[in-house]
């Protein structure tokens, strides 16, 4: 376990992350009190002392995925053995496990039957049914060479083509439309509504997916190589020119708070300092220079209130 | 179990596990996710403060309160601002009563000097006697540490005081303990358990971050969203809650200034059943999106969001 957490924090500094040996020493006693098979408490004691800004949260899931999927195995059991009983289909637990890519019965389904069941799992918003359907579209569609370095982004892609998830969005909605007992129309506000909750399960569809891959792939190429292949730079050092849809949305959240932090360091520093007011008529002049820019704020001399004297004389002695 | 701290015996746990910290402070009111049971279940057992991060009204001052709650504690609140220095947070000499405390020995030493005993006190005699733990004002971090019950110490908007006056949390936070030149090092008895709040208008220092334990908490999912509504609003039919859950969700994937929280959906969710609305159509949703969003701008934006077509 020891060795395991180690190989986890080196990647974890690799991929960016500013862990410290004290972190990495809290964590490995943090990892004493959590009941091991509990890999959701497992999770959040590692994130709790090893990761210290919640901007660098997703990489660390990304990497926790990777390291503790199979390397527990307890924990992807137990959801076998879970959606097994959920789904009532006979599927021994364990099936997955041993036989990357093959065997089970998820891979004799047919193509119609697992966009049946997919449709299914997302009216109802399934999740065990969702990693089943995930499952048996992964063997089916992604096609995973073995030994082949890669970080499973093309099997994704593959997959999801398949699956069509867009067009079920649309017949979900539609089906919800036609469900109006009195016929009518849905209201604008319960149309959006059902949209973004569907939305939202074809999300979690996605990111079934995704780990099912990731699985498959940890258990060919063991977690440091796959480790390797996936890691993606953080938010602050994200390459804007190639960056995703995804990213951008990411970084535009990491940029929000930025401005707000700007302005309370500047106020700060201003109030520190004693200066006065902005001068607006010099910062304007000055910023000629550089292009009508104002690049440097001037302030105009601070002026303390005169404090106002008033003098009562008696004269009348 | 090596203790690489110093701190001696840790003392006894508070909680048994991490789904009783989580049954705990659902009885007080308080409805955790895992990650936020685990994070408190570890920060007893580690003796670690707790840095709790995220959107503002989300409940992390409110966790803090509820741990006090649950583990009968008393709450110890430092609300800091910028300005605040050793005096407010830590200790305070009592200037005026040392002040009184000189001249009186001045009187009574002028009476015994008539009485014939005559016995100055001498500089050093004084001077002990004036920096004694009479003339002490402990402010509260000092008397979280010197608590002799148990505490819960929250340290509210830290990322409000300057950098220089950070430092002065990190002894007493690593080592629970604090120095006062004249009287010593102060020991804690009992561990307090210490929660540090930030709406991260700055970055904290590393050695502040590295110390404590880290929590995220972010808008709560949907689920936990109509159980908190359930919970926290007396009165309200499980269909409201469900549609109260449901258009802050939606409202949280627009872009807006400022998303509504988990404190104003309650508001909203107590001001419909007042008025005694049972589902909530698009005019009763528009007259009263003010309550849960505060921009003029937002308020717009989302009517036209939500009311007119479903989305892109």
């Amino acid at each position: 376990m020891l060795n395991l957490l180690s190989g986890f924090v080196e990647e974890l500094r690799r991929g960016g992350l500013p862990v410290s040996l004290t972190e990495h020493l809290d964590a490995a006693e943090a990892v004493h009190y959590i009941p091991i098979e509990d890999r959701e408490a497992l999770k959040y004691a590692l994130g709790a002392t090893l990761v210290k800004s919640s901007s660098h949260w997703h990489a660390f899931e990304t990497t926790f995925d990777i390291y503790f999927a199979r390397g527990l195995g307890s924990g992807e059991d137990g959801d076998g053995a879970e959606t097994g009983g959920d789904s009532e289909s006979d599927r021994p637990a364990g099936d997955a496990q041993g036989q990357p890519g093959g065997g089970g019965a998820m891979d004799q389904m047919t193509p119609e039957e697992l966009a049946a069941m997919l449709y299914q799992a997302l009216l109802d918003g399934n999740q065990s049914l969702m990693r089943v359907v995930a499952r048996g579209a992964v063997s089916r569609y992604a096609g995973i060479e073995k030994g082949r370095p890669v970080g499973g982004t093309y099997y994704l892609y593959r997959t999801l083509r398949n699956l069509e998830l867009d067009r079920v969005l649309e017949r979900l909605v539609a089906q919800a439309r036609a469900a109006r007992p009195d016929g009518q129309d849905l209201s604008a506000l319960d149309e959006r509504l059902l949209g973004d909750e569907y939305r939202g399960r074809v999300d979690q569809m996605r990111k079934a997916v995704e780990d099912e891959i990731r699985r498959r792939l940890v258990e060919d190429r063991g977690a440091e190589a796959l480790a390797k292949s996936v890691r993606k730079p953080l938010p602050e050092d994200l390459d804007v020119m190639h960056a995703t849809r995804d990213e951008l949305a990411t970084l535009q959240r990491a940029l929000q708070p930025l401005s707000r932090k700007l302005a309370v360091r500047l106020a700060r520093r201003r109030r520190h300092r004693h200066r006065g007011p902005l001068d607006f008529r010099a910062t304007v002049r000055r910023s000629l220079s550089y292009g009508g820019v104002p690049v440097e704020p001037r302030f105009r001399h601070p002026r303390p209130a005169k404090p106002e004297i008033m003098v009562i004389a008696d004269i009348s002695g | 179990m090596s203790d690489p701290l110093g701190l001696g015996d840790i003392g006894p746990a508070r909680f048994e596990s991490v789904p009783a910290v989580r049954e705990g402070l659902a009885n007080v009111g308080y409805l955790a996710d895992e990650g936020i049971a685990g994070v408190v279940y570890l920060a007893d057992r580690l003796a670690k403060p707790v840095l709790v991060e995220g959107p503002a009204g989300t409940g992390k001052t409110q966790l803090a309160k509820s741990v006090a709650d649950l583990t009968g504690s008393r709450l110890i609140r430092l609300q800091c601002y910028e300005g605040l220095d050793e005096s407010k947070a830590l200790y305070e000499w009592n200037y005026r009563k040392q002040l009184l405390r000189i001249q009186a020995g001045n009187v009574s030493d002028e009476e015994e000097a008539r009485a014939g005993d005559h016995h100055a006190p001498t500089w050093a005699e004084l001077e002990e006697d004036i920096f004694s733990e009479e003339f002490l004002l402990t402010r509260p971090l000092l008397e979280a540490i010197r608590a002799t019950e148990p505490v819960v110490l929250l340290v509210d908007e830290v990322d409000r005081v300057e950098l220089e006056t950070e430092a002065l949390l990190l002894e007493v936070l690593s080592e629970y303990q604090v120095s006062i030149p004249e009287l010593g090092t102060v020991r804690a008895t009992t561990l307090p358990m210490v929660f540090l709040t930030s709406n991260n208008t700055r970055e904290l220092s590393e050695a502040l971050k590295r110390r404590c334990l880290y929590l995220h908490i972010d808008y709560p999912d949907i689920d936990r969203e109509r159980a908190i509504i359930r919970h926290r609003v007396p009165g309200i039919t499980d269909e409201l809650a469900d549609q109260v859950a449901r258009i802050v969700r939606s409202l949280r994937t627009i872009e807006l200034r400022k998303l509504p929280s988990v404190s104003e959906t309650l508001d909203w969710a107590r001001t419909l059943v007042v008025l005694g609305i049972t589902t909530i159509d698009a005019e009763a949703a528009k007259d009263s999106l003010h309550i849960l969003l505060k921009y003029q701008s937002d308020i717009e934006r989302a009517a036209k969001e939500l009311l007119t077509a479903s989305a892109e």
